[in-house]
């Protein structure tokens, strides 16, 4: 019996990592454009949607090779953003949080249209990365898809810590949030930078997508309640701190998954928004941010 | 008096209105608008006077609605006390949550509020001996007053819109009073709203408590003349289109919400024809109506007016 | 002066060809008999969709060839269409319109539980008939405008329980959405254990969930001989994804709202080792043999099907089609003007008896019996290397 337990435990904590990474790659992309332009990308789920579905399409339909697809479809999504924002956001004259939330709102509409008249209504499906169907690990059994998002997440957050912290580019860009104004007198384009940050944004949208199609499905609305959760986690590691997207993202996904287990399937969704509540209440900044700051 | 002209004539106008459309489609259509303006003037009080961004109007909207249909459904009160004690129940509801959470600022305001809104739309669909669960609420008793049972769209339209027209004249008078510029003033600044004795968190949770009245009357008016409730409308979807309404005529106007919410409404029965390309258009419009004309309708007319005169002064 | 002037003109011509275009079609037909319209109520976009779509083809096919045939009774039969968008107050909103705006006599629709009951009481209210094309609505109550196609959901679950109870299966584990289709399957599967002497353990799940694995870890520890998945559409590619990876080998049984290509698609690669639904017989035609009473009109439905859209009919296009038959047979008694005939509508259909059913078996409609079609029409259905064949 107490192996049982056990294995049920690691069950459901294999469960929570997994829709908790992808929760966390929503997030990071949220940040990611967040900490450039303020804006809180609400469309970010639809980029999830759309990397997914042009790599079902790259790999399925055209039969590319499986590396090149989820290249190419990256590169396609950042594409994505980068127009997103030339032509939904940077033409707003006066932002305000109101519009900004509003209009990536509508964005967000408009691309799930456009993802509607492309692909229509059907669900669509990929395969696993690895050809390996299952994977045990003290009686838990988990698919190999598992290891390839955890592994993704790591070296995304690692790879965006180097940037930021140890590129002179990320640097500019951190410096640009903090004050645009100076950053343009010191000669950053901060332009160039916004575009960057959207185009980043988009593909980690689509990494996100693209890691989560094999395990579950797509459809052109699909990517609506992923971006709601990539938000909740943002916000509750902190918005704007990429540690902070991170550990909201897999705080959350284990938070749905324990409940589930534990306490009940059909409670699963209150539970989760309701310790997020709590934990805003009681913590305004999120779990990853000094109030100070 | 001369002031009241234009809403003696607005008034008179909608009375009017199902003698031309007598028969239609456009009454239910009219009786929809009429429940959503009520809901909606709440979020322009929310959103447009106390500057919170909320998230959750739709989720007490549902409250109202869940809240009459199974006091008099399933408990057979009375259909107009159930309006009012699902009024009550809502704006303590409101009271509740929104005490706490009403210090948050920005998107962790936005995001909890929209938290709120999920678990509401979650409990609907999970306490389903009470509400029907996903299945949604059908049957609802049709609303009785004085003996006089309403059943048609025709027979809804006047209540509805005479509520509609109270609370459009409420909000205004509120929005003109020193309680409405004390929200205005914590709009701009709380700091400098404090430094002049206005006693923000007061004003703000009014705000709030009297929006979720509004949400939850409008939600009861519409659980008894659809007759049918679902947890769908809790949903965030439905609680960003009450918030368009308020934006899209003009934010802080009466007439804007009027304007607002008639164009949303309206919009669907339009594209219909549409069918796959719905979506595509929706999201275009709003990009375009919300880049362009970011003060909605009124302030767009308002700038062309201001134009013209100072064209004709020239 | 001159710019009003202009526009006046063209106000003036505008509305000249609008009222000569009017004349011309009043016309042309006055020499016809008036259209008899028939209201559509589906869901073409948004979660139902793919039900919603095959079931649209289906009734334009067959206004194409009733009115091929000369329409009904020499009125041309008229079709008005609203996609609802899965959503339920879209639904009673359609038809409402339907009934106020275009004054149908009948509307077919909808395809999923949650917009035929948001529609129900429209119908009662406005006493037209409406008639649901899905298999958890329930028609059959007192004055009833509301009729509904396929066996209801408890004639599938007692199908599933004979099949189980001729391989012996006593402890079934049962993992429904928490949608109105999951409701009705978990509701259904927890009913008629006792009569099965079948042992039941139930967990729920969100349509929206990515990962099922907590929930199987908990069904798991039971040791269930069987999965009941509550469900239709995608959300099973995500539970089959999980099942397989969690090493079950016990049967999984879907849902009846799972039978189309897409859903082998999604399926391809992910099926379980055996992976059943409870059907109809048009499903597997092609298997039945000649002398199956119903087998010549599923052919010809199928191929007519297969030849005006260039895809295979499956069983939803097959209700939506059947509905509108049915209808249509009530009309050529009653040739009905407009809603306010509807009654006459609804006592000619509750006379229709015996009535061939491309569906499989008959329908035999009475006051109290809305569905018209029973249990013994339904059968389990096995996916076998990528088609669906008659379980053994």
């Amino acid at each position: 019996m107490e192996s049982t337990h056990l294995s049920q435990a690691v069950q459901f904590i294999f469960a929570g990592l997994t829709s908790g990474s992808i929760y966390a790659l929503v997030a990071l992309g949220f940040n990611m454009i967040y900490n450039v332009t303020l804006v809180v990308n609400l469309a970010q789920g639809e980029f999830l949607m759309l990397g997914a579905m042009t790599m079902i399409s790259l790999y399925s339909g055209f039969k590319l090779p499986l590396p090149v697809a989820l290249v190419l479809s990256t590169l396609i999504v950042g594409c994505v953003g980068i127009l997103f924002d030339r032509f939904a956001i940077r033409p707003l004259k006066k932002p305000s949080i109101m519009l900004l939330i509003l209009l990536t709102l509508g964005g967000s509409t408009f691309l799930k249209g456009v993802a509607l008249l492309i692909w229509g209504k059907d669900p669509y499906t990929a395969p696993t990365f690895t050809k390996l169907k299952s994977i045990s690990f003290l009686g838990a059994s988990f698919s190999p898809q598992m290891l390839w998002i955890i592994g993704t997440l790591v070296v995304v957050s690692f790879v965006l810590w180097f940037f930021f912290e140890r590129t002179l580019l990320g640097k500019a860009m951190r410096a640009c949030a903090e004050n645009p104004r100076a950053a343009s007198l010191m000669g950053v384009n901060v332009k160039t930078f916004v575009m960057i940050s959207f185009f980043l944004g988009g593909a980690l949208g689509a990494v996100g997508g693209m890691l989560m199609a094999p395990v579950s499905f797509m459809v052109y609305d699909e990517g609506t309640m992923m971006g709601l959760k990539g938000f909740a986690s943002a916000v509750l590691g902190g918005i704007g701190s990429y540690p902070g997207a991170v550990v909201g993202g897999l705080v959350l996904g284990l938070l749905e998954s324990l409940s589930t287990g534990y306490v009940s399937s059909i409670f699963k969704d209150i539970l989760a928004f309701v310790v997020l509540l709590l934990i805003l209440v009681i913590k305004p900044t999120g779990l990853m941010k000094r109030s100070d700051e | 008096m001369i002031r009241a002209v234009p809403y003696l004539l607005f008034a008179l106008f909608i009375y009017l209105l199902p003698a031309l459309l007598a028969g239609s489609y456009w009454i239910h259509v009219l009786v929809i608008i009429g429940t959503y303006v009520i809901a909606a003037t709440g979020v322009d009080l929310v959103v447009g006077f106390a500057g919170q961004l909320s998230l959750c109007q739709a989720a007490f909207f549902a409250l109202g609605a869940y809240a009459s249909a199974i006091l008099t459904t399933t408990y057979h009160v009375d259909p107009m006390l159930a309006l009012i004690i699902g009024m009550i129940f809502t704006g303590l509801v409101a009271y509740g949550v929104g005490a706490p959470v009403l210090r948050l600022k920005g998107y962790y305001l936005a995001i909890a509020t929209l938290g709120f809104g999920l678990i509401i739309q979650s409990c609907l669909v999970t306490f389903a001996s009470y509400t029907g669960g996903p299945d949604g609420f059908r049957d609802i008793v049709p609303l009785r007053m004085a003996g006089y049972i309403f059943k048609t769209d025709e027979q809804y339209y006047y209540p509805i819109w005479t509520v509609a027209m109270l609370i459009l004249l409420l909000t205004r008078n509120i929005a003109r009073s020193k309680v409405g510029r004390a929200m205005l003033a914590l709009r701009g600044d709380d700091v400098a709203a404090s430094a002049m004795g206005v006693d923000i968190a007061r004003y703000k949770i009014q705000a709030f408590v009297l929006s979720a009245m509004y949400a939850s009357l409008a939600g009861g008016l519409y659980a008894h003349s659809n007759r049918f409730i679902s947890p769908q409308m809790a949903d965030l979807s439905r609680s960003v289109e009450m918030i368009i309404m308020a934006v899209l005529g003009g934010i802080r106007t009466v007439f804007g919400v009027l304007i607002g919410t008639t164009i949303m409404k309206s919009i669907p029965e339009v594209l219909e024809s549409f069918l796959d390309y719905q979506m595509v258009v929706t999201g275009a419009i709003l990009i375009v109506l919300l880049l362009y004309m970011p003060q909605g309708l009124i302030g767009v007319v308002r700038a062309a007016v201001a134009r013209l005169r100072r064209g004709g002064e020239r | 002066m001159g710019r009003i002037s202009v526009l006046r003109l063209a106000i003036i011509v505008s509305v000249a060809c609008c009222f000569s275009l009017l004349c011309g079609v009043s016309i042309a037909s006055a020499q016809k008999k008036p259209a008899i319209k028939l209201g559509v109520n589906l869901d073409i976009t948004g979660y139902g969709a793919w039900l919603g779509e095959p079931e649209l083809r289906a009734v334009q096919l067959f206004a194409e060839q009733a009115n091929g045939r000369g329409g009904i009774d020499g009125h041309p039969l008229e079709i008005v269409v609203y996609d609802n968008e899965s959503n339920p107050e879209k639904s009673s909103g359609n038809a409402k319109k339907l009934i106020q705006r275009d004054k149908v006599t009948a509307i077919i629709g909808t395809a999923i539980t949650a917009t035929s009951n948001a529609a129900k009481s429209v119908a009662q209210e406005e006493k037209v008939v409406t008639y649901s094309l899905s298999g958890s609505y329930e028609p059959s109550y007192a004055d009833s405008f509301t009729f509904a196609t396929w066996v209801h959901t408890s004639g599938m679950v007692e199908t599933i329980y004979d099949y189980f109870a001729k391989k012996g299966i006593k402890r079934v584990a049962t993992l429904c959405a928490t949608d109105s289709t999951g409701q009705t399957w978990h509701d259904e599967a927890n009913k008629s254990t006792k009569k099965y002497g079948i042992e039941v353990v139930s967990e729920r799940f969100n349509v929206k969930d990515v990962d099922v694995t907590a929930q199987l870890a908990k069904l798991k520890a039971n040791n269930p001989q069987a999965l009941i998945v509550g469900v239709s559409g995608a959300p099973n590619a995500v539970v089959a994804k999980n099942f397989n990876q969690m090493g079950f080998k016990i049967p999984y049984v879907t849902g009846h709202g799972n039978i189309s290509d897409t859903f082998l698609k999604l399926m391809e690669g992910n099926e379980p080792e055996t992976l059943l639904l409870p059907g109809a017989y048009y499903i597997v035609w092609r298997e039945l043999p000649d002398f199956f009473p119903q087998k010549k009109l599923m052919k010809e439905f199928a191929e007519a099907f297969q030849k005006k859209f260039k895809k295979e009919a499956d069983i939803y296009a097959v209700v939506a089609y059947d509905a509108a038959r049915v209808v249509a047979e009530a009309m050529q008694q009653v040739k009905p003007e407009g809603p306010k005939d509807s009654p006459k509508l609804r006592d000619a259909i509750e006379t229709i008896k015996s009535y061939p059913a491309v569906y499989g078996g008959t329908y035999t409609f009475s006051k109290e019996d809305h569905r018209g079609i029973k249990k013994d029409a339904a059968l389990m259905i096995q996916v076998k290397s990528g088609k669906f064949v008659m379980a053994q």
